[in-house]
């Protein structure tokens, strides 16, 4: 295939429409930048691509066209413990979800299209906890963010009001300039319950979670009606996806194009510590070239670093930003463990949003002894998927005939599932490599995912299991009746720390702009720049916060 | 990894969670075409599984055969036990009241499907059953004729489910 034309109509160019690069596009365009973004993926019409108005809507996920998709492969399979088996996946119904003695592989889930993997994100919107960005100081672990807190709230502040993120008036742990944009989303009747039983029961706090979710209509954008299937994508466009709240108020200030179905397949370096261009297919699979003033990497924790790997050349020959060779190193993944049971009495948990309540009381970093890193419970029968027929079905209705219609009368919508998720910390078996075997179709290795549950993430998910049963006891459950944790499979929603930023050339990717120590027109703005991942926080609003914090540092570069 | 391992995390998993492997398994291959006799026992088999009641249709009263048989008689292992676990089933009745598995009256038939259900693992009928019970309430349950009763089923959307804040006694839907 050959390169057709070189264009260089543009002061930046973006490779990404996800959290980071859709969140750079609005921040630059704005100024009047001219922006180009290069997005892999396709443009959804929702309405169209997800109306979720059929009888099958439960059979179809989110719809992921085959155009493009991150390839990659995993390395090493961790053999599991027999002492651990507890951690096991399970369902009452099933049976246990591995049969196997090793770790099984599931999927890197990300959504590639204009939007990202915010399109099926479940519009948590969350500010870190200030002492999680300072985990190796406090705890001798990690890294430290090299910014603080404080220098990231008014970023913060300014994504949650274009977003328009529905929260409460208090939040534990996080100073705020100012409230949320909108108020929060009543709690559903499910959630009423968890409050009053772990308040009273377990002395825990139960509150509403802040929400990238309308509960107002919004600047021409309708409120929420609480369908509760944010993962299949939502056709009314209430829900935050980076589409609707970044990417269409850049294309309206006429500053920014957006090239669909165009994946980058090569960046080009040139003298000077610079990246002179990057090539990418066009729509219809054509090569072609566009120079970079400035290049904006935001392809997520796992294709960023893939893409500067595969870059070599005599200026850079372990791959591009990485003298430090810490590129593809750090990765952290979705540290989770979720319970499930039936309650007594019908709460109808097929309607509402995906957790909308939370609890923080775990969340600070030291919050439990001898297990440093935060946690955060919240209220997941939505993304558990227990909110339809075909899963009450095979998941919690035992037998057949006609004992099991009757039983799913009875018990549908008694569904309760309460998810943990927690503090994932870098090691060295967990890195993101090529692949020395498998090639895409323009002849670049794939990604390579080597992951493994270490020791103290094994104490947090013992950890998470008994709070998460614990939760559900004092709010009626009586039986557990599924479990699922990241123990027995690899199943990343949230990936991190990849491209770390920090202020040492020797021991990081970025600096605290999100640039590349070394080549000054380069700059990554998605989830790989994490030097720590967080307490279970959700982590698109810190990449749209500092997406707009590097955007407006390169405004005034220029 | 041994293939029917493989085949048994697959059918385990949640089909939908959002943490659960792709369903893709076997690979596509020619299509053959199941007898009359087989499609018959099929379809009796189903609707021992799913029967009408009530409220609700059977299996095959919602098309659930017509459209198994369709995805199964494109994959060989699926094809092999279908035909396979026919014959078990034909033999069972034959064994039980020297009949064939659709003449069977509906008592007689959930004998033998609780027989097969109580198979052996990893056996001909035990596999049939597992793989079959599966599928048949997939497809039974994306069909709006099987909701009815169920509170409060329905598809998410246009309506959502404004009141689900509210004790669901005060709630209309
Ligand atoms: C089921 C689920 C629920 C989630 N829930 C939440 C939640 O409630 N709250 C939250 O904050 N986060 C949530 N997340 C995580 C969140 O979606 C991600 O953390 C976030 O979108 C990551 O942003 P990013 O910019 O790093 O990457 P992405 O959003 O994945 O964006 C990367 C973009 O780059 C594009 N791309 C990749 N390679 C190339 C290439 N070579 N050329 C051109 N384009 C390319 C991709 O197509 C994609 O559009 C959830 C994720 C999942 C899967
Ligand atoms: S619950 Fe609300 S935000 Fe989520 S998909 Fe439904 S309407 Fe959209």
């Amino acid at each position: 295939m050959t390169t057709q034309k070189t264009q260089s109509d543009y002061d930046v160019v973006i490779v990404g429409s996800g959290a980071g690069g859709g969140a750079s596009a609005w921040a630059l365009a704005t100024q009047g930048l001219r922006v180009l973004v290069l997005e892999a993926g396709p443009q959804y019409t929702p309405a169209k691509d997800y109306p979720l108005t059929q009888d099958s809507w439960e059979l179809n996920r989110f719809p992921d066209r085959a155009f493009y998709k991150t390839r990659y492969s995993f390395g090493f399979a961790q053999p599991l413990e027999e002492k651990r088996a507890h951690l096991r996946a399970y369902s009452q119904v099933q049976g246990q979800t591995n049969p196997l003695s090793q770790r099984l592989f599931g999927s890197y889930h990300h959504v590639h299209g204009v939007g990202g993997s915010t399109l099926h994100y479940s519009g948590g919107a969350h500010r870190l906890h200030p002492n999680a960005m300072k985990m190796h100081t406090l705890f001798g672990i990690a890294a430290d963010w090299p910014l603080t807190y404080e220098e990231l709230e008014p970023f913060y502040s300014a994504a949650e009001t274009i977003i328009g993120v529905a929260g409460p008036a208090q939040q534990p742990g996080r100073p705020r300039s100012q409230p949320y944009p909108l108020p929060a989303h009543s709690l559903s009747y499910a959630s009423q319950k968890i409050k009053a039983g772990v308040e009273k029961q377990l002395g825990m706090h139960w509150d509403a979670n802040s929400l990238a979710i309308l509960s107002r209509p919004y600047q021409g954008r309708p409120a929420c009606n609480y369908c509760a299937n944010c993962n299949r994508g939502c056709p009314r466009g209430d829900k935050g996806s980076v589409d609707v709240t970044f990417i269409a108020p850049a294309l309206a200030t006429g500053h920014c194009t957006v090239k669909s179905n165009s994946p980058v397949v090569h960046l080009q370096v040139g003298d000077n510590d610079r990246v002179v261009a990057v090539e990418y297919a066009n729509a219809d699979g054509q090569l072609e070239k566009v120079n970079t003033p400035i290049l904006i990497l935001a392809c997520g924790a796992i294709e960023t670093p893939r893409l500067l790997l595969a870059t070599q050349s005599p200026h850079c020959p372990q791959g591009l930003a990485n003298d430090s060779g810490l590129v593809g190193r750090n990765f952290m993944e979705t540290v989770f463990f979720a319970s499930s049971g039936l309650h007594p009495e019908q709460l109808r948990t097929q309607g509402g949003i995906p957790g909308d309540s939370v609890s923080w009381d775990f969340n600070a970093p030291d919050a439990v002894k001898d297990l440093p890193g935060g946690h955060y419970f919240a209220f997941n029968t939505p993304e558990t998927d227990l909110i339809g027929p075909i899963n009450y079905a095979l998941r919690l209705a035992p037998g057949w005939g006609k004992a099991h219609k009757a039983k799913m009368r009875e018990i549908y919508g008694h569904a309760l599932s309460i998810a943990g998720m927690g503090e994932s910390l870098p090691h060295p078996q967990s890195f993101i490599t090529l692949d020395d075997t498998k090639k895409d179709k323009y002849g670049t290795p794939i990604a390579k995912i080597f992951s493994l549950v270490d020791e103290l993430t094994l104490k947090r998910l013992e950890f998470m299991r008994t709070k998460t049963r614990d939760i559900l006891q004092a709010s009626g459950v009586t039986q557990v009746i599924e479990q699922y944790s990241n123990y027995d499979f690899f199943n990343a929603t949230h990936v991190f720390g990849t491209c770390r930023m920090g202020n040492d050339p020797q021991q990081s990717v970025v600096d605290k702009y999100c640039r590349s120590h070394r080549w000054k027109n380069l700059f990554i703005v998605d989830g790989s720049v994490f030097p720590s991942s967080g307490g279970g926080e959700a982590p698109s609003l810190t990449i749209e916060a500092l997406a707009l914090r590097t955007a407006k540092y390169i405004k005034e570069l220029k | 990894m041994q293939r029917r391992t493989l085949f048994k995390a697959v059918l385990n998993l949640g089909i939908l969670s959002w943490f659960g492997l792709p369903p893709k398994l076997f690979s596509a291959n020619q299509q053959i075409k199941f007898t009359s006799a087989e499609q018959e026992t099929f379809a009796a088999y189903l609707d021992t599984l799913i029967p009408a009641d009530d409220f609700t249709p059977s299996a095959t009263q919602v098309g659930v055969p017509a459209k198994m048989l369709a995805r199964l008689s494109m994959r060989p292992q699926p094809q092999q036990i279908v035909t396979a676990a026919g014959q078990w089933l034909n033999s069972q009745a034959v064994e039980l009241a020297k009949k064939s598995f659709v003449e069977l009256n509906a008592e007689q038939r959930e004998k033998i499907v609780a027989q097969a259900e109580r198979s052996q693992e990893n056996s001909v009928p035990r596999i049939f059953f597992e793989m079959t019970r599966r599928e048949a309430f997939v497809h039974y349950y994306a069909d709006a004729r099987s909701w009815k009763g169920i509170p409060d089923a329905r598809a998410p959307q246009p309506l959502g489910f404004l009141d689900y804040a509210s004790p669901p006694q005060e709630r209309k839907g």
